[in-house]
């Protein structure tokens, strides 16, 4: 698999690289918190949501918006962050463009274990358990895997997670078979993706702030990291822990977001591209701001994905592929002129 | 003199192949050193082995008087220093980002690159003939000028010893001679070391003073330019007769 050159024809060029970035990163918090307030002033309920604001206001609103919008709004744009940095730390760590945050098979254990709980009747809470320690099985596995001889060269590890990745999948299959009609609606939520179950996004927020602590501090380390694990070392750079800590990280990451809204796709492959589009390839730049920009275009999709077919509400899996696949190759075009 | 970077005891080799055993080799200040052996003699091993980026099968890799293994990676970098053969690039890169991630191990955790780091990084540009260059794309550099950043991020990271692979791959006649007078200048100056791996013996003779030979069978010799360039000993080495010309004081060797 080779790199392809469109991703550098970045628009931002020269000695002003340092403020063109915290340029950038403050439009990304802009549009994250312009997007965030969007969602929870836009749905089904119109009108009064102004007045809150000044106190007053239909009591009915204050509670769909602090109730159901909030915490909605909140969990997407945590998933989408969690979602996005896991891609770049895949991406960095495999050292492959093509990278994303179930390349290591973390989604597919996460469905087999909530579709394995749902069989056993089990719902709620329970069948999020069942997916967070299908993704941390997986993780432990891939882990042991690709790390019991060689020492972790980037393809084995890719290739191991590959293999277990194509193992869940048959999993997954086997699983929906078995399924009986009723609960079929609810196993498919794993595969497809969708915010609406709402989970506690207490655990989503907890993650990405533990993730984004430790990974931003090391941004200068990974960038090393991402053009080899002999050039890292020999600048200097303690290549086995950092490699072991940023699987943990960006496993983490990717159990965190699939637990709470199941595989969402596109978000985590195309985020850390869009913003190396835009010039931003250090990871001092794109770690916080593919967070910023994964959180919104993914609460940004949320909003579109219940309002669209209101009061239907559509999987927004659905709707970041559908959208996301066209806008970036779009992109693509464009740059590579 | 102390040594600035010693193998003692060394046994290198990979899987069933053995490049070198029982290997004492002192690299003292001042000196260059040319590794010469033919394809497969374990060359770039043993320049990765000495970096401490592959580990021995016996004996250990001295810095400084310390074992190599004692320090970190961070310390090992600010006094060693490596051009690898190949590099690959997955990720967009500007010519001026790869320079300066030269200067890696000399940045305090917490700070970002300083104007002296930049400074240090434009010099080592100046040095390479990549003025003008700095926002290039990497992917869009020749063979030759990616050759020439990656010596110029080598010279960025400013470390007393130099390990080079190759370092000529992929440079014009005029370059290739270039770049070594700078490294072998850069040597004299700090007083600090080089080591390098060459195929060309002519260049090699002209800026090394020190020769290690890998046979590729485990066996190796090393000495002083003239203990080593010998007639008998390179047709050993080359599996091939090798000739002195005389020319203008000095020798150039010709394959027969």
């Amino acid at each position: 698999m080779t790199t392809p050159d469109f991703m550098g024809q970045s628009a931002l060029r020269g000695g002003e690289r340092g403020l063109a970035s915290v340029a950038v990163l403050s439009l990304l918090l802009l549009f994250a918190i312009g997007v965030f307030v969007l969602a929870l002033a836009v749905g089904g309920l119109r009108g009064g949501v102004v007045d809150l604001l000044w106190g007053g206001g239909d009591p009915l609103v204050l509670k769909v918006v602090l109730e159901l919008r909030l915490p909605r709004a909140l969990g997407a744009m945590a998933v989408g962050g969690l979602l996005s940095v896991a891609g770049v730390l895949m991406q960095t760590l495999l050292r492959n463009p093509l990278a994303d945050p179930y390349i290591l098979g973390l989604s597919g254990g996460a469905a087999c274990g909530a579709i394995l709980a749902l069989l056993m009747g089990l719902s709620g809470l329970w069948v999020e358990g069942g997916a967070w320690l299908g993704a941390l099985l997986t993780m432990a596995v891939v882990f042991w895997l690709a790390g019991s001889s060689t020492g972790w060269d980037g393809s084995r590890l890719l290739l191991t997670g590959v293999v277990v990745a194509s193992g869940w999948g048959a999993g997954v299959s086997f699983l929906l078979y078995l399924v009986p009609d009723d609960r079929l609606r609810g196993a498919l939520f794993w595969i497809m993706g969708d915010l609406s179950r709402g989970s506690n996004p207490l655990v989503t927020w907890s993650v990405l702030g533990v993730v984004v602590a430790i990974t931003w501090p090391l941004a200068r380390s990974l960038n090393l990291l991402a053009t080899g694990s002999m050039r890292a070392a020999a600048l200097g750079v303690a290549v086995g822990p950092l490699r072991i800590l940023i699987y943990l990280l960006a496993s983490l990451s990717a159990a965190a977001a699939v637990a709470a809204a199941g595989s969402i796709g596109f978000v985590g492959l195309v985020t850390p591209h869009l913003l190396r589009l835009l010039g931003c390839g250090d990871l001092r730049v794109l770690v916080p701001g593919s967070v910023l920009l994964g959180g919104g275009l993914l609460t940004l999709a949320d909003l579109l994905a219940r309002s669209v077919v209101a009061p239907q509400q559509m999987p927004v899996g659905i709707l970041t592929a559908m959208l996301g696949a066209p806008v970036f190759l779009w992109l693509l075009q464009r740059s590579s002129r | 003199m102390t040594p600035l970077l010693e193998l003692r005891n060394g046994r290198i080799g990979v899987g069933e192949r053995l490049f070198c055993q029982a290997l004492q080799w002192s690299i003292l200040p001042g000196q260059c050193w040319a590794v010469l052996g033919p394809n497969g003699a374990g060359k770039t091993t043993l320049l990765h082995t000495l970096a401490g980026l592959t580990p021995l099968q016996a004996g250990q890799v001295w810095l400084d008087n310390q074992p190599l293994t004692a320090l970190s990676r961070r310390v090992v970098a600010r006094s060693l220093g490596i051009l690898f053969q190949e590099y690959a690039y997955h990720f967009p890169l500007t010519v001026l980002e790869t320079v300066l991630a030269g200067r890696h191990p000399h940045i305090p955790f917490w700070s970002f690159e300083s104007d002296r780091d930049r400074a240090l990084s434009l010099e080592a540009m100046v040095e390479t003939g990549l003025v003008g260059m700095e926002e290039r794309l990497v992917s869009s550099l020749s063979g030759g000028e990616r050759r020439r950043m990656e010596a110029a991020a080598l010279l960025a990271q400013a470390p007393k010893i130099f390990l080079l692979d190759e370092p000529t791959n992929h440079l014009d006649l005029n370059r290739q001679i270039v770049l070594l007078d700078l490294f072998t200048r850069k040597v004299r100056q700090q007083n600090g070391a080089m080591v390098m791996v060459l195929h060309d013996l002519n260049l090699a003779a002209r800026f090394c003073d020190h020769f290690l030979f890998l046979f590729g069978t485990g066996e190796t010799l090393h000495g002083t330019r003239e203990e080593m360039l010998q007639e008998s000993l390179l047709h050993r080495l080359f599996s091939h007769p090798m000739y002195p010309i005389a020319h203008g004081g000095g020798r150039i060797w010709v394959p027969g």
